[in-house]
């Protein structure tokens, strides 16, 4: 167990530098020049002309004159040195700041969304099976399928339409650590939390159902049913157990997806997390930030598959790495 | 162990990821905002004098920013939640962005203008700011500031013909320790500079290269602001960082608010700099509000939302989240008639489809060009692309006196002749050996998508078959320095033609105008104004420039130009409101709540 834990953990360098490699390059092969980006935006925003000069200038001064491996040197080093890739382009903002200051609120919606998906999914998806193809089932797998189909920000508008249409009432502004100001930390995280845990919890809960009803037809549930067991101690005991394990190990992988949905779901609700800034920097091409968080977006996918994959062995016996 | 236990050490698992998260959470508290308050000092500094309004017997009309924009006495007090739709970029630097994005919550820091500024209610006049007085030698190549005597900075330490000098210097020449440099501004006085001098600490000279008649109305422009104080900006160029910014320094500024808290992502609030130099025309200090919190909203749906329920008592300026009129018509829904108020508001840029007249084709003929000029229908344009919230004009505004008497009444533009004008232009094309139309290489800003496609129905109902191309401002910005496209949608044009630097960017030989030609009458027209004696001598060039670009040579087919709207709760009293640019007049300093 121990080798094969090594051995992924090193099978991490050739992969984050494959990733950084192709997350450079893909940036550095987009159309246009990025001191043109912004001169051009200075230009059409703030009302300024611009020279040829200045192109220059901007250029030497943003390094986009150095041959592309120096430029993927300098980034690389400064992804490894503490810097994580310099500094934003648009604000300036040194990126260890960035993220030290906008990773932690997006890794607690994240837990946010799994836990309350957890809460609901579960016994949801035993429920579901045990009214197999009943009403309660077809209510159930119904609102699984809307959670998995509808897109996130569109839920996320007409949640705020409700509000403000029936209840005259919206999420505050201004977010407030959880340290801080708790119930005005709940007041802005509950929402996009619920919203994306229908989603998640939608694909759990269709898991746990499919996994319980499996187990129900096992032929030791069917043995605890014959020995007189209630219906609750043969749920309870003998199968949630054994559904959890693929729930536990896909759930896990599924977390990766969630970071998709927080990108817009920070816009909308004024969110001040990674996903926020990902939107302001694509749009404004501030690649640096781009590329950096894209590489830390890689590692903590890799970082989730290795810790998934560990834990698989844990929970399940069964299954032992060599 | 038996499962039901691994199950537990799962969950346990979980939890300890959630309070590692809290913990994270703690670490980054917002309780450490970016950067450190800056708090103005109380006893450093005089109180300001109750001074004459914006002081002095200057070169320009007395200002009344207050007296037109209030009925009744402006109580102190009270903290307005306005919205901003985007952290300030490039460290709220106006020296590196005019981005409304910086403007909207740093105009209320570091205040409007510089020496002098556009006067709040005529963007066309000038108005003291922190120079009480200016003048110019007779052939106009030096002029001579006065600086107000009450003048601090948010630290108390006082504003000195150094510090101005310091600030010009930084934006007209940029600065070089070492091997790093800072380059220069792009704002329309700077190329006119030669040097600067401050013989004392009220007087600051400014040398001019060549004679320019209107430069105080060139160095007046509302964005260029001094936010750079020299007594903490110098140090850290000495040091090497001569890329400084003022949020860098904690945003100590000149304006009527100082930055009490940061907190990027979500908010950053002002409050009220006690020693602020300004005063109402009674000898009242400015500002009257005790803060401004804006909040950082960057979906424009979100915005709406929080200002529907109260959160927010305005909303927030710029492109994407100036209201729509579907937004508009839901917004008015939620509240009763006087309620709130829809502030209109030009736009800086006047909107045109620019030709390329430099690449072989169709272009080239000057009857083509024309009868696209004549074939567009502006006002349907305004309608079907801002939803009415615009007007038609030419290179100018049609309500100034820059522009041509009548000439919205004239063919391409006057919606009674349309179809006469259709006719004709069907008539040049055919004339120019075109009469099936031609295919056209039509180059669009992508944000401007929805500008571009109401164009490209009416060029093919022309018989001109467009292919559109959408790209990115890095694209966009090369491409027009290539030359390689047949015509782009063109917006940076300025209103006024005392701007000439900007519109020689963008209508004359330049390589970064979008239309482009080799004609040097053009140019000629820039450098006539420039050295114009007197205004009636600049405006009977401007209209002999326009009836000659926009008409005669049709070298672009000058279409209209968007109103912004925002919408502001009923009891927040004395904005400014600037009909002609609407990123002007956003220091609030005579704001007042009246609830």
């Amino acid at each position: 167990m121990q080798k094969y834990i090594a051995r992924r953990v090193l099978l991490f360098i050739p992969t984050l530098l494959l990733a950084s490699v192709l997350i450079f390059g893909i940036l550095r092969i987009l159309p246009g020049d990025v001191a043109l980006a912004i001169l051009g935006q200075e230009a059409v925003e703030g009302g300024g002309g611009y020279t040829e000069t200045q192109i220059r200038e901007l250029r030497e001064e943003l390094g986009l004159n150095d041959p592309l491996p120096i430029q993927y040197a300098k980034w690389a080093w400064s992804m490894v040195n503490g810097e994580f890739g310099g500094e934003s382009i648009r604000s300036t903002e040194p990126l260890s700041s960035i993220i030290a200051r906008r990773l932690p609120v997006t890794l607690q919606l994240t837990v946010y969304t799994v836990l309350l998906s957890i809460i609901v999914a579960v016994p949801l998806g035993v429920f579901s099976a045990l009214y197999q193809d009943k009403w309660p089932d077809y209510v159930l797998r119904m609102g699984a399928i809307l959670g998995q189909s509808m897109p996130n920000f569109w839920i996320a508008l007409l949640l705020l339409l409700f509000m403000v249409t029936q209840i005259g009432w919206s999420p505050p502004l201004g977010y407030s650590n959880i340290w801080v100001d708790p119930f005005h930390h709940l007041q802005i995280m509950i929402w996009p939390a619920l919203i994306l845990a229908w989603r998640f919890s939608a694909y759990m809960t269709r898991i746990t159902r499919s996994g319980m009803l499996e187990v129900l037809a096992q032929d030791y549930v069917r043995t605890a049913k014959a020995k007189g067991l209630g219906q609750q101690l043969v749920v309870r005991r003998h199968s949630l157990p054994n559904v959890l394990i693929p729930v536990i190990t896909l759930g896990g992988l599924e977390v990766s997806t969630l970071l998709g949905g927080t990108v817009i779901l920070e816009n909308i609700f004024g969110i001040p997390g990674l996903g926020q800034e990902i939107v302001v920097a694509a749009v404004g091409r501030d690649f640096p930030v781009v590329q950096s968080l894209a590489m830390m977006l890689v590692f903590f996918m890799l970082a989730l598959n290795l810790v998934v994959d560990i834990a698989y062995s844990y929970v399940d016996p069964r299954v032992r790495y060599s | 162990m038996t499962i039901n236990n691994r199950v537990l050490k799962a969950l346990v698992l979980l939890t300890s990821i959630l309070a590692l998260t809290m913990v994270l959470a703690a670490c980054a508290s917002d309780d450490d905002p970016t950067p450190t308050p800056t708090r103005a000092p109380d006893t450093q500094a005089p109180a300001a004098t109750a001074a004459p309004s914006d002081g002095g017997d200057g070169a320009a009309p007395a200002p009344t920013p207050t007296a037109m924009m209030m009925e009744e006495e402006a109580p102190y007090g009270g903290i307005v939640n306005f919205s901003t739709r985007a952290d300030p970029p490039l460290g709220w630097d106006p020296m590196r962005s005019g981005s409304i994005s910086v403007l909207m919550p740093a105009g209320s820091i570091f205040g409007m203008g510089n020496m002098i500024r556009q006067c709040p209610d005529d963007g066309t006049a000038v108005c003291p700011g922190v120079a009480t007085e200016w003048s110019s030698n007779d052939d106009r190549t030096s002029w001579t500031f006065t600086l107000r005597d009450d003048v601090y900075w948010h630290d108390g330490v006082k504003l000195t013909a150094a510090d101005v000098k310091f600030w010009l210097d930084l934006a007209v020449f940029g600065v070089t320790v070492g091997e790093n440099s800072r380059r220069p501004v792009s704002w329309n006085f700077a190329r006119w500079v030669e040097s600067v001098e401050a013989p004392d600490d009220l007087t600051v000279v400014i040398n001019l290269k060549s004679a320019v008649f209107d430069f105080d109305q060139l160095l007046a422009v509302d964005n260029q602001i001094i936010a750079h104080p020299r007594h903490l900006m110098q140090p850290e160029i000495d040091a090497g960082n001569v890329n400084v910014s003022p949020l860098d320094i904690g945003l100590v500024a000149l304006g009527p608010f100082y930055l009490e808290e940061y907190r990027p992502g979500s908010v950053a609030k002002m409050r009220r700099f006690d020693q602020y130099y300004k005063t109402d025309e009674d000898g009242n200090q400015l500002p009257y509000l005790d803060g401004i919190d804006f909040y950082i909203t960057p979906d424009p749906s979100g915005m709406d939302t929080a200002f529907r329920t109260g959160r927010l008592d305005a909303t927030a300026r710029g492109s994407g989240f100036q209201l729509t009129p579907e937004r508009e018509a839901a917004i008015l829904s939620s509240f009763s008639p006087g309620e709130v108020t829809i502030l209109e508001m030009a736009q800086s840029s006047f909107w045109a489809l620019a030709f390329n007249t430099l690449r072989e084709g169709p272009l080239q003929d000057v009857r083509v060009r024309q009868a696209i000029h004549l074939w567009l229908d502006r006002p349907e344009l305004v309608q079907v692309t801002f939803g009415g919230f615009g007007k038609m004009t030419g290179m100018f505004d049609p309500d100034t006196a820059w522009a041509n008497p009548g000439l919205m009444e004239t063919a391409g533009w006057n919606p009674a002749t349309k179809d006469a004008d259709r006719q004709q232009a069907k008539a040049l094309l055919a004339e120019a050996g075109y009469p099936d139309g031609f295919d056209a290489e039509f180059m669009c800003r992508r944000l401007w998508g929805f500008v571009c496609e109401p164009l490209v129905g009416q060029l093919e109902d022309l018989g001109v078959s467009i292919d559109l191309q959408l790209v990115d401002d890095a694209t966009r910005a090369a491409r027009t320095l290539e030359g390689s496209y047949d015509m782009v949608m063109s917006g940076p044009t300025l209103a006024l033609p005392s701007q000439y630097g900007s519109i020689t960017s963008s209508a004359g030989t330049s390589a970064t105008a979008d239309p482009k030609h080799n004609d040097a009458k053009v140019d000629d027209f820039f450098v006539r104004l420039a050295g114009a004696g007197s205004v009636e001598e600049r405006i009977e060039i401007a209209q002999e420039m326009e009836r000659y670009v926009a008409v005669e040579q049709a070298y672009g087919a000058w279409l209209y130009t968007e109103n912004t709207h925002t919408v502001v709760r009923e009891y927040v009293k004395g904005i400014q409101v600037p009909i002609d640019n609407y990123r002007r007049n956003l220091d609030f300093a005579t704001v007042w709540l009246d609830k």
